[in-house]
């Protein structure tokens, strides 16, 4: 059974799919707002402070604060 | 790609009178919705603030096919949703209901980016919950091509319910077909099909992803695969030590290209102004009346006028980093530095600007997003030391170490320091004071790499320097003439001594003018000195001397201080006009300031009173000017009023720390 893990523990180029996050209100919904809401696929393109991931055709940085509260099932 | 429109809904009877009609703006960040502004209304468009906030908002005339005048345009903020707890969202949702102050507009156009769709679509989604007459332009469709998406805007258009235009925004493409169908809405020709209750988020999302699904064949088609340029770029622009090294070269050419190329324009403003305030001194007849006029209202109007080169250059360069998208990364370079300090990484411009002047810094906190942020920003950017406190520093300085330049150049490098340090320590205290409340961490959209729009950077500048003046620029006018006012009037009688140098003049006139010209200039200057020591400035410097008095000043030094409210270099033509020297030559100041003594015969300015004044120079808030602007920018008088209290308070109390410190150690 998949597992899911912080963001900061995938790997540069690897694809996932966000389970989740320990966000709550405005920055959640910002992070919903900027396509980064539960069941959404992505890819995380760096790694280290700030994490970029892309999400459909939109690239999002992310500061370690954030990335440690994604939780992300990484594909197999 | 051509445009596409949905159900055609009967003409209206009576054509609409274009006054009554009004299209509102509305799109994602990085969308294009600016360039599409700039394009629709061109120059006409003014700019005011929403109701109660301190947010832009852009208004334009735009012309439609159909209309015999053109149609009101209102520039809603950039927003990701219009269910944010946050002010743009709040503002666009109040506007689209129609809400309070606001009137509903009677259409939207909205704007998405071709090659982020289904995001985009969220917003649409929402904005058709509204019920109002939708058209979508679809924006960047050249950029989705070339990362070879093949997007149907008929089939978008029937899948979402409303009209889609694909256009190119920058280029001006589709623009013509995008007017005929907003004309045709705003006609009542077209309506929305569909009406979607707004849906939760989950609900949503699943609804623009149909929307995609049906015009692009399923949301894997738009931008997954991995851009190794762009990528590259990240790496680089976001890397703890490279990414810094490119900041700096940026940061270094910006500011470099700002002070080189508004020097002239600056140069030749001033050299304007001077010329026409000598044409009104010579046209009209000597008293009260031509003193107001040009010692008040073009000195005034030249004091304002002369920061537009160094913010409209400033704001040029802003909008073409901002365009390339290089600023969304360096914002992460800089918040690693300013977190620490409870500021975001967007305050660094504001606050290196400022080290040019203060008023262009302010202006450009509006990059800051978090509210609380921009105004920790407003309140410490005046700390950095500007411009207008070199001449101070540079006498100062002189005095304190005359022959000794690498102790100058240390003490000059302090002041920066000091300022600098003061002005983060103080955005701390803020930050957990009054301003209380966690920052947002940084979660930004990374816009694609592009070649920046000249026309929109221009568009940028020019509405840039047109707000300044026209938020800024009368408040500081009428202080101007206020503060020339107090230190003009009331007018006294010539004395004694100065009466008898221009008899003396007059009497070698005709045998030697040069010397007749340099009594009647030292005639002048005494005549000044009274004319300032008896002016209510005068009068408050010595009721108010002995709040001064701690820190080692005089009435006379009281009286620099007081008039450098005005703008922090007045302290240098001030203390010229007191001690009777020539203003333009700063060695003639230094050595008079000196050599020059208080009433009781002391020396004016001892090492520890040059030291205790350098120090409340660094620290204190004299320029009013930034003041009016911050009442401006940060939304109320008290705000200004802080910021004058806390940082004079602080200048105050280090100076007189430096006073009674230096003394402590036998330095006197």
């Amino acid at each position: 059974m998949l597992t899911a893990v912080p963001l900061t523990e995938l790997d540069r180029g690897q694809s996932g799919e966000l389970l989740g996050s320990e966000l709550a209100g405005v920055d959640r919904q910002l992070l919903a707002a900027l396509g980064l809401c539960e069941s959404s696929r992505l890819r995380l393109c760096k790694t280290g402070d700030p994490w970029i991931v892309q999400v459909c055709g939109t690239r999002i940085g992310l500061s370690d604060a954030v990335a440690r509260r994604l939780f992300v099932i990484p594909d197999p | 790609m051509t445009a596409s429109a949905t159900a055609a809904a009967p003409p209206a009877e009576a054509p609409p009178t274009a006054a009554e009609r009004r299209l509102a703006l509305l799109g994602n960040p990085n969308t294009g919705k600016t360039t599409l502004f700039n394009r629709l209304c061109g120059l006409r468009a003014k700019t005011a603030n929403f109701p109660g906030t301190t947010t832009d908002a852009r208004l334009g005339r735009c012309r439609l096919d159909g209309f015999d005048a053109p149609v009101e345009v209102i520039d809603l903020p950039g927003t990701y949703s219009l269910h944010l707890e946050l002010p743009e969202a709040r503002i666009s949702g109040d506007v689209l209901r129609g809400a309070g102050l606001y009137r509903r507009p009677d259409a939207v156009l909205v704007v998405i980016d071709a090659t982020n769709l289904q995001r985009n679509l969220r917003l649409v989604g929402e904005l058709l919950g509204f019920g109002l007459p939708t058209v979508v332009a679809l924006n960047m469709v050249d950029l989705a091509q070339r990362r070879g998406l093949s997007l149907d805007p008929q089939r978008l258009a029937a899948a979402i319910g409303c009209p889609v235009v694909p256009i190119v925004a920058r280029q001006g493409r589709g623009l013509d077909d995008l007017r005929t169908l907003v004309g045709r809405v705003l006609h009542g020709e077209l309506e929305n099909t569909l009406r979607p209750r707004v849906p939760e988020s989950d609900g949503l999302a699943a609804w623009a992803a149909a929307a995609v699904a049906a015009s692009v064949g399923g949301d894997d088609a738009v931008g997954t695969e991995s851009d190794t340029v762009t990528e590259r770029l990240d790496q680089a622009f976001t890397h703890p030590l490279l990414g810094v090294a490119v900041f700096v070269a940026v940061m270094a050419g910006l500011f470099w290209t700002v002070f080189a190329f508004a020097t002239v324009p600056m140069d030749l403003i001033e050299l304007t102004f001077e010329h026409l305030g000598g044409w009104l001194g010579a046209l009209l007849p000597a008293g009260d009346i031509r003193d107001l006029l040009v010692d008040g209202v073009v000195a005034g109007v030249a004091g304002t006028v002369v920061f537009l080169p160094q913010i409209c250059i400033l704001f040029f360069l802003i909008s073409l980093l901002e365009d390339t998208g290089y600023l969304a990364r360096a914002a992460f370079v800089m918040d690693r530095v300013l977190c620490r300090f409870g500021l975001p990484g967007h305050a660094f411009v504001p606050l290196l600007s400022s080290h040019a002047c203060a008023l262009p810094g302010i202006v450009s906190t509006r990059l800051i997003p978090d509210p609380r942020d921009r105004l920790a920003t407003i309140l410490v950017a005046p700390f950095m030391s500007c411009s207008a406190r070199l001449p101070v520093y540079v006498l100062l300085i002189g005095l304190l170490f005359r022959d000794r330049p690498l102790l100058g150049g240390l003490a000059f490098a302090g002041c920066y320091l000091l300022g600098a340090g003061v002005a983060l320590a103080s955005a701390w205290l803020f930050r957990r004071t009054l301003l209380r409340g966690r920052s947002r961490p940084m979660m930004l959209e990374l816009p694609s790499y592009k070649l920046p729009s000249l026309r929109t950077a221009l568009f940028t500048a020019i509405h840039q320097g047109k707000t300044f003046l026209e938020k800024a620029g009368t408040v500081i006018v009428a202080i101007c003439i206020v503060m020339w006012w107090l230190s003009a009037y009331p007018q006294s009688e010539a004395p004694a001594a100065a009466e008898a140098l221009r008899a003396e003049a007059q009497a070698v006139a005709a045998s030697d003018p040069e010397a007749a010209a340099v009594l009647e200039a030292d005639a002048d200057l005494l005549a000044a000195r009274h004319t300032q020591a008896q002016s209510f400035a005068g009068r408050i410097g010595r009721t108010i001397e002995p709040v001064f008095a701690p820190l080692g000043y005089d009435w006379q030094l009281t009286v620099g201080v007081l008039t450098s409210f005005l703008a922090r270099e007045v302290f240098v033509s001030t203390m010229a006009v007191l001690l009777e020297s020539d203003p333009d030559d700063s060695e003639g100041v230094v050595d008079r300031v000196r050599s020059a003594t208080r009433d009781d015969g002391s020396p004016l300015l001892t090492p520890a009173t040059a030291a205790s004044l350098l120090v409340f120079f660094v620290l204190a808030m004299q320029c009013l000017p930034t003041l009016a602007l911050t009442r401006r920018e940060a939304g109320g008088l008290r705000w200004a009023v802080l910021q004058l209290v806390y940082m004079s308070g602080l200048a105050w109390i280090a100076a007189f720390v430096t006073f009674h410190g230096l003394h402590a150690v036998g330095i006197s």
